[in-house]
């Protein structure tokens, strides 16, 4: 394959299988602003405490639809279990939520077919489930240093929580997993463009060895539920086994360095192992589960006509607008960022400090440290939200590009500061 | 002790109402997303077409580029993709 060929074949497989997934990304990225904006979290938590069974089954099931990709999880998590859920929900959650997602349900029914976008949420309950009440269960002698909190009220008008869907799903949702929906993207293009059919049959490996490969693969790499899914129905087109591919879409989303690390930093190591035996058993239970008992055809035929150079008579009109939008609000996400940044950046005016000292009569000081962890949206909100209801801070500014917090306030608590923000998982320096 | 009273400076452009709005930054935003958008439009056309030799210009490639151009001032202009509406 010459250069030119290898560069039309990526962008043919890059803009199909965008097409194929963007009309069902931009309805997800919309529930996922109605999500966000009328059931908000504080409302969700309450519910994480009780017995094993309904902590763990009731975490699952808010977990499930929830549009937090799996950086997203770990304040969202930690919050919880810090402000009194119980371990084995918090579990259950971490484990539930990164591994779907409406917006990633819909963009698997567009790529790989109902049985597929029925089986996710399932295995996400189930593991969800069994993961919650094994950390009941071995963690019951554990203290719970949790402190459960008054429940905060939330004051937005109907039109503000409106925004709030658009806000939300169509900037801020996007900024957080738009470098691994890209990512997923141009990854299974180049596969899709480089790897002849039928690679991985030839090579001859049963399903369970693939499964193992993609698990030792998938385990520490950091990717969300939505970006995975070109990844893996590329792979199945490549003659990888619809298990093996299923391991990755678990698998993947569920555990990264990072969970790992907040998971045994902030709920101990029994509350680790029982979430990554039950992630890495789960799916390698329901990687068999559709390799050996359930009808290979439901999940090797889907993808056939969607993808790679099988379309015939070009996109559609919905399906072009579809993408234009896509690429173009990550585009704006981009842009939004960075002007933010760079505002940031922008050197404070010198009279917010002069006026405060003037007016309050106290010495105002400012403060600023460095944060290991932070890297989406919801980290950011995570500890400026949680900072701010410390009694000397006045304002708190997260810069994500260069994970760094500046305080203002007066005589700040730095040993309360830096308790407060390895509490959420990150660490300071 | 009286409060402070601030007299209001009114500074007005005397230039023209076109004249402003092309030098404005949102002008050159919807310029940006515009292009931005007409460019996708087209790349989807090209790439996105089906089996055979692909053709550089037909009525579909200036349909894309118009929707293009559509989703770029829509978006430009919209307040919640400038962040403005949290």
């Amino acid at each position: 394959m010459d250069f030119q060929t290898f560069i039309v074949s990526f962008f043919k497989d890059f803009v199909s299988i965008l097409s194929e997934m963007s009309p069902y990304l931009l309805l997800g990225f919309f529930f996922a602003g109605l999500l966000h904006a009328f059931i908000p979290k504080h409302r969700i938590e309450k519910y994480f405490n009780g017995s094993p069974f309904k902590s763990s089954a009731l975490a699952a099931l808010f977990g499930i639809p929830l549009p937090l990709c799996s950086c997203g999880v770990i304040p969202t998590g930690a919050a919880f279990y810090k402000n009194g859920a119980s371990k084995g929900g918090t579990v259950s959650f971490l484990i539930s939520t990164p591994q779907t997602g409406v917006d990633s349900m819909l963009a698997t029914f567009s790529l790989m077919g109902l049985p597929f976008a029925i089986v996710r949420p399932l295995a996400a309950l189930i593991t969800g489930i069994t993961g919650g009440m094994i950390t009941s269960r071995i963690t019951r002698n554990e203290p719970n240093e949790a402190k459960p909190h008054g429940d905060a009220q939330n004051n937005k008008t109907l039109l503000e929580k409106i925004k709030s869907v658009f806000q939300y799903g169509f900037v801020a949702f996007i900024q957080d997993i738009s470098k691994w929906l890209i990512i997923g993207l141009v990854l299974a293009a180049l596969i899709s463009a480089l790897i002849p059919d039928n690679f991985f049959e030839l090579l001859n490996l049963s399903p369970f060895l693939q499964m193992l490969l993609i698990l030792a693969v998938s385990i520490p790499l950091y990717i969300c539920a939505t970006g995975s899914i070109p990844l893996a129905a590329v792979l199945i087109l490549k003659g990888i086994s619809p298990g093996a591919a299923f391991v990755l879409l678990m698998a993947g989303p569920a555990t990264n360095a990072a969970t790992i690390t907040m998971i045994g930093k902030v709920m101990g190591k029994k509350s680790l192992f029982a979430y990554l035996g039950t992630i890495i058993a789960g799916a390698l239970a329901f990687g068999m589960l559709i390799d050996y008992a359930l009808p290979a055809q439901w999940f090797t035929q889907i993808a056939d006509p969607h993808l790679g150079h099988q379309h015939i008579g070009g996109l559609s009109w919905w399906q072009i607008a579809s993408g234009i939008a896509m690429l173009l609000l990550i585009l704006n996400g981009y842009y939004q960022k960075y002007r933010a940044e760079k505002e940031q950046a922008a050197p404070a005016p010198v009279i917010n400090q002069q006026t405060a000292a003037q007016f309050t009569f106290r010495p105002v000081q400012t403060k600023t440290l460095s944060v290991e962890g932070m890297t989406c949206n919801h980290c950011k909100n995570s500890v400026e939200t949680n900072l701010e209801k410390l009694d000397f801070v006045d304002r708190v500014s997260v810069n994500l590009g260069e994970k760094t917090v500046m305080l203002e306030g007066a005589e700040i608590d730095m040993d309360k500061v830096r308790d407060t923000i390895n509490g959420l998982g990150y660490t300071c320096k | 002790m009286d409060p402070m009273k601030f007299k209001r400076l009114n500074i007005k452009d005397e230039r023209s109402m076109v004249k402003r709005w092309i030098s404005s930054p949102l002008f050159k935003q919807v310029l940006m997303y515009c292009s931005l958008g007409a460019l996708i439009g087209y790349a989807l056309f090209y790439f996105g077409q089906g089996g055979g030799e692909p053709v550089l210009w037909s009525d579909k490639a200036a349909e894309n580029i118009f929707i293009g151009l559509g989703f770029g001032v829509f978006l430009s202009t919209s307040p919640c993709a400038g962040g403005r509406c949290s």
